[in-house]
């Protein structure tokens, strides 16, 4: 992650008396583009590509969906169909099929008289070495007593692969909630050697459990992820904005992702 | 280019013509600290047209056909001093000039005659007068030169509050800032929001917006020299000031009467004194703070020798507990020998030490990583001014300077048994000679020409990539220990000239080409501790600009007023931007994420200045575009820079009423910096994400904000009953102090810093909130001298 962006933020944050409020600013409305969200994940029936549109900013947020395309994903052997989930239009799976390791997938969607294709590549499975934590000192708790005097620094530790080029997520959720930060690694500064890194996206306290999800993904799928970060740091400040990097073939956005994963708990002592 | 050669050549040739001509020299002080006077003029009564102007070290040489003369002698503050000479031989007389205003019985003649916007040869160039900036209002109550910079035509603010500055549409990495001619590669403090220059240690500061002198190269903007003090050379002296933010304390005196000096200035910020007031141990290990320590000493060795030691030290410190730490600064050296081999060639040698670096750290115990980075230069210069005759002033010289730049470098405690890789160092040898004349064509008409060759060479150790069009890398080199990796050079051309139309206005033309060979790397909009700066490369050519200006300067009512128009286009090579999402820091492929393409700004500036008198000031207004066009954004169009900002305004004005009252009210504003803004949105993941459609295809909202100030100086004079006359008289005070008052931003204007599009938690609508950082900010300061 920008750690550099983040330090700023921090320092910003410590120095100055901000004030927020929300302004009219006019937009234009884009054309729109169709909305392609596609993972495989390596347990069978973990996968879903879901169709959409894009909207205007001001606009709520009912996109529109794409119902009745027809969605394949092929690991160049099988060809497996995945069908629209009645219950949820615009929603599609496969309950027979998962991600192997070192594998290529093809997605191909049609729908509208446009075909859009994708591809994914996965790699060995990652491995979690350890979960463990710190209890660190609460700064905050200095300005508001409603904050506990101290909080949890929980730290994944993981092994690269020396002999492939890899990209990794992690993900982790505090008492069953998503930390939004996007933890996002590739090993040209750690390659075949242990990466250790906190999460620093959600305050842990005494009793939380802590659920780490590693997945190896490809680098089109960590590109996708780096500039989606920037998009969402979007504003005055900071880099440049932009739209994630899709690699969608066709007339579309989004993505399609192939990948394994590894998971495991820890929970804080009382 | 060899037709420039062959101009140049020709232009000397046909002046050096001879005749019986002696030649007057020297050195010229102020009478009261004994500092060097810079841009000090000297002119000849019976030959209007004819004189000579003081360079960085006060020296100044005139030639003239022998006879009797009045030399008059002025700079900007200083009473007109009359000097009468037979000139039949040559002659050395160095020269005092005594402050306005003070008592004293020299040969007071009248307040100069400030002229020289009109009648100098140089255009696109901003003075500050260090005096001056202390009456006007200042952020935070911190007086500060490259905010006053800020508010003069052609100069914009890199953001609020923000010491980083744009120059005629150019980057921020296109200024060279020097101070006593070392680069300071980041020249914040505190997030941006003070510069490094504590402006106590300070003496002259001259910004080239234009065609700078041939002397300076390696930035396409600006080039911004700043010369510390030398130090009291006739009395000890104290002086300091108690501020919000900040103290400061300067101490100067003589080494030697009227042979050597020297002045050390400190100031420190105390925001993390208040956390030792905490009862907690961890709060009490908190730092937060900056210093900056500026000393310099100098030393006659007899008539013709001089030698200079200065030196910057500053760092900014944030640390919380012993669990995280962040600190950046710069440090800069400087070693000069003056040496004046005769009445007509004065000669300039100097080492010159450069560095900036930032250090964070995490983690706790032996639990840690510390992550660095760092550029260094050491930097030869040997430079010569030539006073070959009253209407010509050559000079020249050599330059080479050796980077080495360490983007990434991470050390892990005892207690963390992997090790994460280095960023590979780079290093690069850049060189440089220069020549160029000013010279006087009647009483009309003068140009100063010059020519500067530039060269760069990034030389081993080191593993080159090669990148395909989309960023990858498809080959690796490795080169071993001075393997030259890549080499460029070229021609930089300067030339300027100025035609006097009467007494009291001018028209001066420029044109000059400047390449720049180091480029800056930021993830953010303004300066930030953790930018990177990288070299030219084989994958990052130089950037090359060539600008043409044009200019019309008129004074108006004996002086009382300067007005002036000049118009400049900028046409720029290679400049760099980055691809859409491109990761910055501690990325070892980082050349990969850069796109480069062509670039352009241009516009008009008019200033209107009011120089003396009960009420002064001046009103500044800028109109300009800045573009860029790349492949690989927007389509290949060409579209705004981050800084194009169409209008531009400052209105400065200083009330001086009352003797010992000061008051100053400051009001800027300017069209909102181009920004890219979403022109639609979609659903992934379950997350809103923000569709964008082009590259900086919107505006922030405009910016305005007026600032007051109000200084209370204590009585300079005191009245005395001379114990022998019985007479009353006046006598200066030995403690001098003030007080000032200032607000910023004063009618509590929210300035948009940033705007974020985000959904409102409650009615899940997508909203545009702005941050607005400051808001009224009052500060105060006492400032002491004796």
């Amino acid at each position: 992650m920008n750690r550099g962006m983040y330090i700023w933020l921090v320092l910003t944050a410590f120095v100055v008396l901000a004030c927020e409020k929300v302004i009219d600013i006019p937009l234009n409305d884009a054309d729109i583009r169709i909305v392609v969200d596609a993972q495989l994940r390596d347990s069978l029936g973990d996968n879903y590509v879901r169709l959409s549109r894009t909207g205007s900013v001001y606009d709520n947020a009912n996109f529109e969906i794409i119902s009745g395309a027809t969605v394949t994903i092929s690991d160049g052997a099988t060809t497996y169909t995945l069908a629209e989930d009645p219950s949820e239009p615009g929603f599609y799976t496969n309950l027979a099929l998962k991600s192997e390791p070192n594998m290529t997938y093809n997605l191909t969607i049609v729908t509208d008289g446009q075909t859009l294709t994708a591809t994914s590549t996965t790699f060995d499975e990652p491995v979690i070495s350890e979960l463990f934590f710190e209890k660190q000192y609460n700064f905050f708790s200095e300005f508001d007593p409603s904050e506990p005097d101290s909080v949890f620094q929980v730290f994944y530790d993981f092994s690269d692969n020396g002999g492939q080029t890899n990209f990794y997520r992690v993900r982790a959720w505090v008492n069953g909630d998503e930390d939004r930060n996007f933890y996002v690694y590739n090993d040209k500064l750690f390659n075949g050697q242990n990466n250790i890194a906190p999460i620093w996206g959600s305050s842990v306290l005494a009793g939380d459990t802590v659920d780490v999800e590693l997945l190896s993904i490809d680098e089109a799928r960590y590109k996708y992820l780096v500039t989606l970060v920037s998009n969402l740091q979007s504003g005055g400040q900071g880099p440049t904005p932009a739209n994630p990097t899709s690699n969608i073939e066709g007339d579309a956005i989004g993505y399609f992702s192939a990948f394994t994963i590894d998971t495991m708990r820890i929970i804080m002592p009382e | 280019m060899q037709k420039l050669v062959v101009l140049f050549v020709f232009l000397l040739g046909g002046l050096v013509l001879a005749q019986e001509k002696y030649t007057i020299s020297g050195t010229i002080r102020d009478s009261e600290s004994g500092e060097d006077i810079i841009g000090a003029r000297i002119t000849v009564k019976e030959l209007p047209g004819t004189g000579a102007v003081t360079n960085a070290f006060g020296f100044y040489s005139l030639t003239l056909p022998e006879g009797n003369y009045t030399l008059q002698y002025r700079s900007l503050g200083f009473a007109l001093t009359e000097l009468k000479v037979e000139l039949n031989q040559n002659i050395k007389k160095d020269f005092e000039l005594a402050p306005e205003g003070k008592v004293f019985d020299a040969v007071l003649v009248k307040a100069e005659k400030e002229d020289e916007n009109v009648t100098s040869t140089e255009m696109g160039i901003e003075k500050i007068n260090i005096k001056d900036i202390e009456s006007i209002p200042v952020f935070f109550g911190e007086k500060d030169v490259l905010k006053t910079i800020q508010l003069l035509p052609g100069v914009k603010s890199a953001g609020e509050g923000n010491a980083g500055f744009f120059v005629r549409g150019g980057a921020v990495d296109q200024n060279l800032v020097l101070l006593d001619n070392a680069p300071v590669y980041n020249a914040s403090h505190l997030l941006g929001f003070f510069s490094v220059f504590n402006s106590d240690a300070l003496k002259d500061v001259k910004l080239y917006k234009g065609t700078a002198p041939a002397r300076f190269g390696g930035r396409l903007s600006s080039v911004m020299d700043i010369r510390m003090k030398e130090g009291n050379m006739k009395k000890f002296g104290v002086s300091g000031g108690i501020g919000l933010i900040s103290s400061r304390l300067t101490i100067e005196g003589p080494i030697v009467k009227n042979k050597g000096s020297f002045i050390l200035s400190g100031r420190r910020t105390y925001a993390d004194v208040f956390l030792r007031l905490s009862n907690n141990e961890a709060l009490k290990e908190s730092i937060l703070y900056f210093y900056d320590l500026n000393a310099k000493a100098n030393y006659r060795l007899g008539d013709k020798d001089r030698i200079f030691l200065s030196g910057y030290f500053g760092r900014d410190k944030f640390g919380f507990s012993d669990q995280f730490g962040f600190d950046w600064g710069n440090a800069t050296g400087t070693v000069r020998w003056n040496h004046i081999y005769n009445d007509k060639l004065f000669g300039n040698t100097s080492l010159i030490f450069s560095n900036y670096d930032y250090k964070i750290k995490f983690g706790t115990g032996n639990q840690t990583f510390e992550i660095g980075s760092q550029i260094q230069d050491w930097n030869f210069k040997k430079e010569f001014d030539y006073y070959l005759n009253s209407n010509n002033t050559m000079s020249f010289g050599i330059n080479v300077i050796h980077h080495t730049f360490k983007p990434g470098e991470i050390e892990t405690g005892d207690g963390i048994d992997f090790i994460l890789n280095d960023i590979e160092n780079s290093y690069a040898l850049e060189g440089a000679a220069y020549i160029q004349n000013e010279q006087k064509i009647g009483k009309r008409f003068s140009m100063t020409y010059g020519l500067r060759y530039s060269n760069f060479a990034q030389v081993g150790p080191g593993d080159v990539f090669t990148f395909d069009p989309e960023g990858d890398v498809t080959d690796t080199t490795t080169y071993g220990n001075w393997d030259l990796i890549k080499f460029y050079h070229g021609l930089a051309p300067r030339f300027s000239a100025k035609y006097l139309l009467d007494e009291y206005s001018s028209v001066k033309a420029a044109y000059s080409r400047t390449y720049q060979f180091m480029h800056l790397l930021s993830n953010a909009t303004a300066s930030s501790p953790t930018d990177i700066w990288i070299p030219s490369s084989n994958n990052v050519k130089p950037q090359i600009a060539d600008q043409w200006s044009i200019g019309y300067f008129r004074n108006f009512a004996e002086n009382m007023f300067e007005f002036s128009i000049e118009t400049y286009y900028k046409n720029m090579q290679n400049a760099v931007d980055y691809r859409d999402g491109a990761e910055v820091t501690l990325n070892p492929t980082v050349e990969g994420e850069l796109l480069f393409g062509r670039a352009r700004a241009y516009g008009a500036e008019f200033l209107v200045k009011k120089k003396k008198g009960k009420i002064s000031g001046w009103v500044s207004y800028t109109l300009a575009r800045s573009e860029r066009q790349i492949d690989g954004i927007n389509n290949g169009d060409w579209y705004a820079a981050k800084q194009d900002r169409t209008h531009d305004i400052s209105i400065v004005t200083m009330f001086n009423l009352h003797p010992q009252f000061t008051a100053s009210v400051a009001w800027v504003y300017y069209t909102g910096n181009a920004v890219t803004f979403p022109s639609g949105k979609y659903e992934i993941e379950g997350q809103i994400v923000n569709y964008f459609t082009e590259r900086n295809g919107y505006r922030m909202p405009d910016y305005h904000r007026l600032d007051v100030g109000l200084t209370y100086n204590s009585k300079k004079f005191k009245t005395v009953i001379d114990a022998e006359t019985g007479e009353e008289k006046e006598v200066p005070r030995r403690w001098e102090s003030s007080w000032n008052l200032s607000v910023y931003n004063a009618y509590g204007r929210e300035n948009a810093f940033s705007i974020n599009f985000r959904e409102n938690a409650i009615t899940g609508e997508t909203e545009a909130v702005q941050v607005a950082l400051f808001k009224v900010i009052p500060a105060i300061t006492y400032n002491f001298k004796f």
